[in-house]
C-alpha cells in the first residue's frame, strides 16, 4: 500500500482539486467562493463540504467578510496546507518514480 | 452535519493530472494575459502611429484630423481593452496580486494624465505644434518605459525590464530624430518592440512560466 505516504486529507479527487487549485495562485493571494466555484465547476454544496474538511485539519482559510453590504467569503491556503501540498506533491513524484 | 458519499480511490497519475490541469487553468485564467495586453498595445502603437507617420509628410500642421481621430481611437480602445481584461480576469481575486495590480494600474492612468497637463503647460508656454509632438512622443514612450521596467521589478519578470529598457531608448530616439521621423520610431520600434513583447509572452506561456500579474502589464 504506497498510498500510505500521501497526505489523506489532500489524496481525495476533490480536495486534491480545492488544494491544487489555491496552491497555484500566487503567494498572498486569496479567492472568492463564487470564484473558486467557477475554476473548480463544483456546485456551492459540494465546494462547502470539502472546504469545511480541508478547514477543519487547519489546511485553507475561510474569512467571511463584507464588501459593502455584500456579504463575501475569500479562501485561502494556509501556511500548513501549503506545505501540507508540498509534501503531497513530493510525495506523489517519489511514489510516481521520480518522472515529474 | 451532511456526510459526503466516500469517493473512489485516486490512482497516482490521475493525481498528477489534476494537480497540472489545475495549475494550468488558474495561471491561464485567473491572472492577466500578457500576450492579450502586449498585443492590444503592439496593435495601436504599430497601426496608429503608422498612420500619423503616413500622413506627416507635408509637416505636422498639415496632419488632416482624421488621422488624429484614428489615433486617438485607437489609443482609447487599448486602454479600454486593457482596463476590462485585467478586471475580467480578476474578478473574485483578493490579497497581494489585488493590491499591487490596483496600484500599478492606478500609476499608467496618474502618469498619463500628469503628462497631458504637462503638454498644455508646454502649449500654454508657446512651444510650436512641432515640438509639442516631440515632447508628446518623447514623453509617452518614457513613461511606458518606466513603467515596464517598474513592472519587470515588481513580477520578477526579465523581459518585461528588458522591454522597459528598449522603451525608454524608443522614448530618447523619437524625440532626437525630429519630424516625421519620431512616427516612424514609435510605429516600428515601439509597437514593434511591443509586439516583441506579446512574443515573449507567448514562450513563457507555452513553458508554464508566465509572472502571475494581477494588474495592467
Amino acid at each position: 500500500m504506497t498510498d500510505a505516504e500521501l497526505d489523506p486529507v489532500i489524496h481525495a479527487q476533490s480536495r486534491l482539486r480545492v488544494v491544487a487549485t489555491l496552491a497555484a495562485l500566487a503567494p498572498g493571494d486569496r479567492l472568492s467562493f463564487p470564484r473558486l466555484q467557477q475554476l473548480l465547476d463544483m456546485t456551492a454544496g459540494n465546494l462547502s463540504t470539502h472546504l469545511r474538511k480541508l478547514e477543519e485539519a487547519s489546511y485553507v482559510t475561510v474569512e467571511k467578510t463584507f464588501e459593502g453590504r455584500t456579504p463575501a467569503t475569500y479562501v485561502e491556503l494556509s501556511a500548513t496546507g501549503r506545505a501540507a501540498f508540498e509534501r503531497y506533491t513530493r510525495a506523489l513524484t517519489d511514489l510516481l518514480g521520480g518522472a515529474r | 452535519m451532511t456526510t459526503q458519499p466516500e469517493e473512489a480511490p485516486l490512482d497516482l497519475a490521475a493525481a498528477r493530472a489534476i494537480i497540472d490541469a489545475q495549475r494550468t487553468r488558474v495561471r491561464t485564467t485567473a491572472y492577466s494575459d500578457d500576450r492579450v495586453i502586449f498585443g492590444i498595445w503592439a496593435t495601436a502603437w504599430g497601426v496608429g502611429y503608422g498612420v500619423l507617420w503616413a500622413v506627416s509628410g507635408d509637416g505636422v500642421e498639415r496632419m488632416p484630423w482624421g488621422a488624429w481621430a484614428v489615433f486617438g481611437v485607437l489609443i482609447l480602445a487599448g486602454v479600454v481593452t486593457t482596463i476590462l481584461h485585467s478586471a475580467r480576469r480578476m474578478s473574485g481575486m483578493d490579497g497581494v496580486s489585488r493590491r499591487t495590480g490596483a496600484m500599478y494600474g492606478w500609476s499608467w492612468m496618474v502618469a498619463f494624465t500628469a503628462a497631458q497637463v504637462l503638454l498644455g503647460g508646454l502649449a500654454a508656454a508657446g512651444l510650436p505644434p512641432e515640438g509639442m509632438t516631440l515632447a508628446a512622443n518623447g514623453i509617452s514612450a518614457l513613461i511606458v518605459g518606466i513603467l515596464y521596467m517598474a513592472g519587470g521589478a515588481l513580477w520578477q519578470d526579465r523581459a518585461q525590464f528588458a522591454l522597459g529598457v528598449w522603451m525608454a531608448l524608443v522614448a530618447a530616439v523619437a524625440t532626437l530624430v525630429g519630424l516625421p521621423g519620431t512616427f516612424a520610431v514609435m510605429c516600428l520600434a515601439g509597437g514593434g518592440g511591443m509586439a516583441v513583447g506579446a512574443l515573449l509572452a507567448h514562450v513563457a506561456q507555452r513553458r508554464g512560466n508566465a509572472p502571475r500579474r494581477g494588474g495592467l502589464a
